[in-house]
């Protein structure tokens, strides 16, 4: 496959996060030392340097805690990063597991607020309503406040709303954990076309077997390092043979 | 099906961690103005869900206040004095000041409250603080309903300067954005403004002369001149000029549309100035 643009292009992003011990500050220690609070830095990233090219479906596997979803949202712009530096070109979009939209809210009026602050106008999103509720296979419940919705529901709608428009970079974060099986097939397919379409796309997830049948080349992070970069069925068996066999 | 997202995505490269430029910004919000009203409507609706009288609270409540500020200070403690129609008067105060401190209140609170949004999907978060006040802004039609049918009642009749109503809010509007603006940054840093935040509005409430006639009660001329440039008072002199027709001095004039331009741009680049970690875990 020709490979396209550089879509995202990250050079030796670290980012460390500051836990803060948790236990109740007193008084006292809050105003003895200042406003400084004990912490211990977790570096949850180093010097990963990643470049996707449009047309691209990365997998990013790894241990929980290995970095992945804090690349992710770094990528996507909503984590600030400590050293090094991330260029994309378009609008990323991250999807996530209990993506937050307004929980009292019926499921048919957060479709259309979802889709508007993704950018679109009324019309667009009133539009693209029906598309969006067969996509999710939610009708019988989109009249219900979206509090209601199980888990999988909201994760189907969401993924439903920020793929009605062919997202320019999608970032999808462990949502097919989930997903039924008929779910994942007709996401798997958007995938396909979205990548079609000269978009970029990184996932994140724990199946490997999805990585191997749906992306062209896989990440594996391990302790937030870049372990290996390159052909999905060599990373996959890397991967395993790092953690030991079934 | 090629669909050009409305913000016209940029070929370029771009630093994820760099600022996008201010006009850009404002292309972004502008490219977002069916999400803000929607989002506004929508929250309002939300709210009144689970009440079993719903949206007739937004006329009850206010209706209420007037009620018991009348009865405390118009009629127990007399701060009427100099006023010919109190009732009219004490509303337009009321409903002035509670639809500016509404907006900053709930400004403050909309980057904490909508921390789980911040972090799923990336969007101008400039547009928070500004949706909650487009809701306010909403929600501000009914006390106006309120406002006016007390003036109505009470012998005011509507007169020309009636038009200048919805031109003032929307200079109360603009100056209260941009103290939303300022305690939404504050607040992210600093829980605890909040609170402060609350009591600093309570003071304000008893300076901006909401509930008397300040010429009365503040004879000294360089505290009035203070009193002048505070831009609550000007907001509320204004809006009585034009439902009452009380007279307002110049100066206050020119101090409200002063407040309406600078605390929205002070507020909206000193906001973004941080914008960068709003999304921090």
């Amino acid at each position: 496959m020709s490979e396209g643009d550089l879509a995202i292009k990250a050079d030796g992003v670290s980012v460390t996060y500051r836990v803060y011990a948790d236990r109740r500050p007193t008084m006292k220690r809050r105003f003895a030392r200042g406003r400084a609070r004990e912490y211990t830095s977790v570096e949850a990233v180093k010097d990963v340097t990643v470049h996707v090219h449009t047309g691209e479906v990365v997998g990013l596997i790894g241990d929980n805690g290995s970095g992945k979803s804090t690349l992710l949202r770094a990528i996507a712009g909503l984590q600030p990063i400590d050293t090094g530096s991330i260029y994309v070109r378009g609008e990323p979009t991250l999807l996530g597991v209990g993506a937050v939209l307004n929980g009292q809210l019926s499921g048919a009026r957060n479709i259309l607020l979802g889709s508007m602050a993704l950018g679109m106008s009324r019309q667009e999103a009133e539009d693209r309503f029906e598309q969006i509720v067969d996509f999710a296979g939610v009708r019988r419940a989109i009249d219900r406040p979206l509090r209601t919705f199980s888990s999988g529901m909201k994760s189907r709608l969401h993924f439903a709303i920020a793929t009605a428009v062919d997202p320019d970079i999608l970032l999808i974060d462990e949502v097919f954990a989930v997903g039924d099986r008929d779910f994942k097939k007709k996401s798997e397919q958007r995938i396909k076309q979205i990548q079609r379409n000269a978009k970029a796309v990184v996932i994140v997830t724990h199946n490997l077997g999805q990585v191997a049948k749906l992306c062209t080349r896989t990440l594996w992070l391990n302790e937030g390092t870049l372990m290996m970069d390159g052909e999905p069925k060599s990373v996959i068996d890397a991967y395993k043979s790092h953690t030991g066999p079934d | 099906m090629v669909v050009t997202p409305a913000d016209g995505a940029s070929p370029e490269l771009r630093d994820v961690s760099q600022r996008r430029p201010h006009w850009e910004e404002l292309k972004r919000i502008w490219a977002r103005r069916h999400f803000l009203w929607y989002a506004a409507v929508s929250e309002l609706r939300a709210q009144e869900m689970d009440t079993f009288l719903g949206n007739l609270w937004h006329l009850f409540n206010p209706a209420l206040q007037i009620f018991v500020y009348f009865i405390v200070f118009g009629q127990i403690l007399g701060t009427d004095r100099g006023v010919d129609n109190f009732i009219p008067f004490l509303a337009i105060g009321i409903f002035s000041f509670g639809f500016m401190r509404s907006i900053a209140m709930s400004g403050a609170k909309s980057l904490v409250s909508n921390s789980g949004l911040i972090k799923t999907i990336s969007f101008p978060l400039t547009t928070l603080p500004i949706s909650v006040a487009v809701s306010e802004l909403v929600a501000f039609g009914f006390p106006l309903a309120v406002m006016l049918g007390v003036a109505v009642l009470t012998g005011e009749f509507p007169a020309i300067t009636w038009l200048a109503i919805a031109p003032i809010i929307g200079l109360q509007w603009l100056f209260a954005v941009g103290l939303g603006f300022m305690a939404a940054r504050i607040t992210f840093h600093v829980r605890d403004f909040q609170n402060i935040l609350g009591f600093l509005f309570r003071m304000a409430f008893y300076f901006s002369g909401v509930l008397f006639l300040v010429d009365r009660f503040v004879p000294n001329p360089t505290a009035r001149h203070i009193v002048n440039v505070n831009p609550f008072f000007d907001y509320l002199s204004l809006q009585r000029w034009a439902v009452m027709g009380d007279p307002v001095p110049g100066a206050v004039v020119a101090a409200a549309f002063m407040w309406a331009i600078v605390t929205p741009v002070l507020g909206f680049v000193w906001f973004r100035r941080k914008e960068g970690e709003y999304g921090r875990e």
